[in-house]
């Protein structure tokens, strides 16, 4: 397949890009995940904010670039069941994206990846030996502490009980936010922009102001 | 010969300034129309709100259990 040639992007200071899967298992991790970067002051991205028109890996390239760190979570790299039974690719896809534009790029991209046990990815993807593997144990609050680990703030370092709260206040705010967008699943892109909105209002009171 | 276990690398966490960006700011970068934005506002503050009246009452409650507990000791 043709390349589609460099994206010149240049990213935004303060962008993440989370790459997880997008089910319904996942979502308490995803609303951890929203809860613990805008309570360092960063702005979560995702690839289900891409709107249609170009090609889908275009977009994701572009939206890579575009982002200053990104955090990979392989804990959902299993087998689907549902025949045909096949492996979870994009989560591996888009970290090994993000590693090759990080290497061309170094001091404009960072990369973490998280596991629900770092023995895992190690096992899954020797390639990681030697890279930071943040094991958040498959629960929400192992999420917030690992972002916890992995982000030092100048600013303030938010402490666990204050990443905690604004989760809980995302989590409380999710049925609301979906009845009002008329929404079935949290992975809609209006969905997701509403909880970055009310995570980083949360995380303004619970954590301090700027 | 003892199996050697895999090691956890040694972590550089990655230093980030912190501070947040005003509200008006974040919902013109994610389109998020200023209604829509207050709607928003209003509902985190009804949820904090909510939250701390929560805390007070098993604060008091338990407050409350701890007191009985002396005066019934003595």
């Amino acid at each position: 397949m043709a390349a589609a040639g460099p994206v010149a992007v240049e990213p935004q200071s303060g962008a993440v890009f989370l790459n997880f899967p997008y089910d319904r298992q996942f979502v308490p991790l995803y609303l951890a995940y929203i809860a613990g970067v805008c309570s360092f002051g960063l702005t979560p991205r995702v690839a289900l904010e891409l709107p249609g028109g170009a090609r889908r890996l275009d977009r994701i390239v572009e939206l890579i670039l575009g982002c200053r760190y990104s955090f990979h979570d392989l804990s959902r790299v299993e087998l689907d069941l549902r025949r045909p039974g096949t492996p979870r690719m994009n989560m591996p896809f888009e970290l090994g994206l993000t590693v090759m534009a990080s290497y061309h790029n170094p001091k404009h991209h960072t990369w973490c990846v998280f596991e629900k046990d770092y023995r895992r990815a190690l096992k899954s993807l020797g390639d990681l030996a030697g890279s930071d593997v943040y094991s958040h144990d498959g629960r929400p609050a192992g999420v917030l502490r690992e972002i916890a680990n992995a982000l030092v703030a100048e600013h303030r370092q938010p402490e666990m009980r204050q990443l905690l709260a604004v989760y809980h206040d995302v989590e409380t705010g999710v049925p609301t936010v979906l009845k009002k967008r008329g929404a079935k699943s949290c992975f809609e892109a209006a969905v997701f922009r509403d909880l970055v909105y009310t995570a980083q209002k949360a995380a303004t009171t619970r954590v301090g102001t700027a | 010969m003892q199996k050697r276990q895999p090691t956890l690398p040694k972590r550089q966490p990655i230093v980030v300034s912190g501070k947040f960006m005003p509200s008006d700011e974040l919902a013109q970068m994610l389109g998020i129309s200023s209604r829509r934005a207050k709607e928003l506002d209003r509902m985190v503050e009804e949820i904090q709100r909510q939250d701390a009246l929560r805390l007070a009452k098993k604060s008091a409650s338990r407050k409350r259990h701890n007191g009985r507990s002396r005066s019934s000791g003595r």
